[in-house]
């Protein structure tokens, strides 16, 4: 089985969500960033480093 | 990740920080961190942990995602990736560093040889590709690569 997603198509998802920037609580999915560059950065938990 | 946030923003790419926590828990963050002041990004709340195994950067046992980060374009590609068990954090700069060649080889053709930054050489396009196999010593230099 291969495991690298570097090439292939990203996986598509829906989240809840916080957007700082309006404060608001939100939900964000893959449809969001279709036609972007754009990045997913994960991180083991908050209170820890993003 | 904050810290170079602002540049992903002025070169045009989306970035999308993901945790396990709720989305109350990414709020309460940003308002009592310090090093998260004026954080501009979208957080999303991946409580089963069903996104971040879909990019297999989930740990079952620890309920908790490890250090992945991915790079995709406007077509829905990956093109790049990085993963850290949690202890240590990402070179940021690296990152900036791909995310700027990989917009430079979508806007010219061109190839960005190791250690590209901005500003220097790339390799040239529509060059004979046999004529450059075995012989790149003879477009770019190992002193203009490590420079």
């Amino acid at each position: 089985m291969s495991t690298t997603l570097v090439t292939r198509q990203a996986p598509e998802f829906k989240l809840d969500a916080y957007d700082p920037v309006s404060g608001k609580y939100t939900t964000v999915s893959s449809e969001d960033y279709k036609g972007k560059w754009w990045t997913i950065c994960f991180y083991p938990g908050d209170f820890t480093f993003v | 990740m904050n810290a170079v946030s602002h540049k992903f923003k002025k070169l045009g790419v989306e970035l999308l920080v993901v945790s396990c926590d709720s989305k109350f828990s990414h709020k309460r963050f940003v308002e009592t961190e310090p090093l998260m002041e004026d954080f501009a990004q979208m957080m999303g709340a991946d409580g089963n942990g069903k996104v971040a195994s879909a990019f297999g950067v989930y740990l079952e046992e620890e309920g908790v995602a490890i250090r992945g980060r991915f790079l995709i374009n406007p077509e829905g590609t990956v093109l790049a990736q990085e993963v850290l068990t949690p202890p240590v954090g990402r070179n940021v700069n690296e990152f900036l560093r791909q995310v700027e060649a990989f917009l430079h080889v979508a806007a010219t053709g061109e190839v960005c040889p190791a250690n590209w930054r901005p500003g220097k050489k790339t390799l040239p396009v529509h060059t004979d590709a046999e004529k450059m196999t075995g012989r790149v010593g003879d477009y770019i230099t190992l002193e203009e690569i490590q420079s």
